[in-house]
């Protein structure tokens, strides 16, 4: 049988964590593979260039000097980055108010239609703001990431059919209360 | 922790992420940061070293329990009796 695209792409991570342990030349392709997603993310929940851009070298900083203790879990390494970049911006944003950014022309697909009520559009931060971070996180890979389940389900540890059952969930929670 | 959503009109420009995106600058900073890090970690470690010693010697040099020396006026005054 031949190995998924995916399981493909973890064993040449695995490779390259590998590599890395041993020479910090060789962080390169995986900073080039996540430094994308790694900077939309931190940049999400700081609306700041300038310290998104800090907040994401920091990340980047502290999983490199920390490669060393790091331990093959079978997960991508994305979602090690995460958790740091999470606390980097949680540390940044202690006992303050948090941004998240939202694109304008995403908000429409978080609610799988043309929304022609511009009401109902402006009122999808208040509901995006009830909720938990890690359930926003799930609507962040979703629909501003465009990630697959399988890869939402890789970064956020859980299966596949578990990241739908909760994406299809809370889309349905959204959408009782964005119509009450 | 409340959270305060902005809305943005448009998507990410690559451009914005492109700037900072350099591979070569980010090692140059993680080598210069490691070797400063390393740095301070030893002149703590010296300090730290420094201080046992100079408590340890410091206190064996000036002990803080001795017998006063002769001539001392405790010892004289202890010895004033037998004269008397």
């Amino acid at each position: 049988m031949p190995k998924l695209d995916s399981d493909i792409q973890l064993a040449q991570e695995r490779a390259w964590i590998s590599r890395a342990k041993e020479n910090s030349e060789h962080f390169e392709p995986l900073y080039n593979k996540y430094f994308d997603a790694v900077y939309r993310y931190i940049f999400r929940r700081t609306d700041d260039e300038a310290l998104a851009a800090d907040l994401c070298s920091q990340t980047f900083y502290k999983a490199l000097k920390g490669i060393g203790k790091y331990r093959w879990m079978g997960r991508p390494f994305g979602a090690w980055l995460f958790q740091i970049a999470s606390n980097e911006v949680r540390k940044h944003f202690r006992g303050r108010t948090r941004v998240f950014v939202i694109e304008g022309e995403r908000m429409e697909m978080v609610m799988e239609s043309e929304v022609e009520d511009q009401t109902l559009l402006e009122r999808l931060p208040q509901l995006l703001n009830e909720l938990e971070e890690e359930d926003l996180r799930l609507i962040e890979l979703k629909f501003f990431e465009d990630q697959t389940f399988k890869e939402i389900a890789e970064l956020l540890g859980i299966s596949e059919s578990g990241a739908k059952m909760r994406t299809y969930r809370l889309l349905t929670r959204m959408r009782k209360l964005l119509l009450s | 922790m409340s959270r305060e959503y902005k809305i943005r009109r448009g998507s990410f420009k690559q451009g914005q992420i492109q700037r900072h995106k350099d591979f070569n600058r980010f090692r140059r900073e993680y080598e210069e940061r490691r070797r400063r890090e390393l740095r301070t970690k030893v002149l703590l470690a010296l300090a730290i070293v420094t201080l046992i010693l100079a408590i340890v010697f410091g206190v064996a040099a000036n002990p803080v329990e001795q017998s006063p020396p002769l001539g001392h006026p405790e010892l004289q005054f202890e010895n004033a009796d037998k004269n008397l």
